[in-house]
């Protein structure tokens, strides 16, 4: 029996994308990803400045902190604390899914040139910068080292 | 100038990459420790001291790991927010707004290299 024509296209129900992207959810996370970029920029230059601070001497990496502990930089550091754990956590959820499948490396066991499940790649990712956040913040709280 | 932004592009991916591990793996800590719980008390004083934390900055490890950190951090914002520029903006602005990131980027990353030396 022959099909009465040929089979349709299997396509997604357009959705209008026009408007403010505030009012698309989709849009509204991609755009706050984006935006969370200002964050890193501004703490790069937080953590630059400590460094020049730390190479001024004793007094000058006092006054740095003295600066840090002031009420503007504590309630702007909350708020960045809560963007980049968004933004890694966004980025941990990508990083697997941009890895290609499969490696064009002769020589190399088909094993070593696939990439492992996208699950597996996710979880070791996360335990990775959890084992990174612990080793870090225990060094800088003095816990370590 | 369009044509030495695209030029510069495969060169900008794996620092943009790498700025995605620092922001996502380094500066959640870094921001806790140094901007919450030092000012609020929860560390002892002793842990941020000037000859410890110089100590760990200055060693070749820290220099260079502070040095790369900053740098690629600075270059991944600067892409990242070139490209949203780009999707809010539209793709005329690219011209202007990336230049001014990148040079932002390139600037702070001598500033960091310039930083960690003097240590």
């Amino acid at each position: 029996m022959r099909p009465s024509g040929p089979a349709r296209t299997l396509t997604t129900w357009p959705v209008r994308r026009d408007g403010w992207w505030w009012h698309h959810r989709r849009s509204r996370a991609y755009v706050l990803f984006g935006l969370g970029s200002i964050v890193v920029m501004a703490e790069a230059a937080v953590v630059m400045a400590g460094l020049w601070s730390l190479g001024g001497g004793p007094e000058s990496w006092e006054s740095f902190l003295v600066w840090l502990a002031s009420t503007v930089p504590r309630v702007l550091h909350g708020f960045a604390l809560v963007v980049l754990i968004a933004y890694g956590l966004r980025f941990m959820r990508m990083f697997p899914k941009t890895q290609t499948p499969r490696l064009l490396l002769p020589g190399v066991p088909e094993r070593l040139r696939t990439r492992p499940p996208l699950h597996v790649l996710g979880t070791a990712l996360h335990l990775a910068c959890l084992g990174v956040w612990l080793l870090v913040g225990s060094v800088l709280a003095g816990v370590l080292g | 100038m369009r044509h030495w932004i695209h030029a510069l592009d495969p060169l900008l991916w794996p620092l943009f990459g790498l700025g995605f591990f620092c922001a996502a793996f380094l500066l959640p800590p870094l921001v806790a420790i140094l901007g919450i719980a030092h000012p609020a008390g929860w560390v002892a004083e002793s842990a941020l001291a000037y000859e410890r934390v110089h100590d760990l900055a200055g060693s070749i490890a820290g220099r260079a790991l502070l040095g790369v950190a900053v740098a690629t951090l600075l270059w991944n914002g600067a892409y990242h927010l070139r490209h949203t520029a780009m999707d809010l903006l539209g793709q005329q602005w690219d011209v202007r707004v990336a230049p001014v990131l990148y040079a932002v980027a390139a600037v702070g990353s001598v500033m960091a290299v310039a930083a960690v030396a003097r240590l």
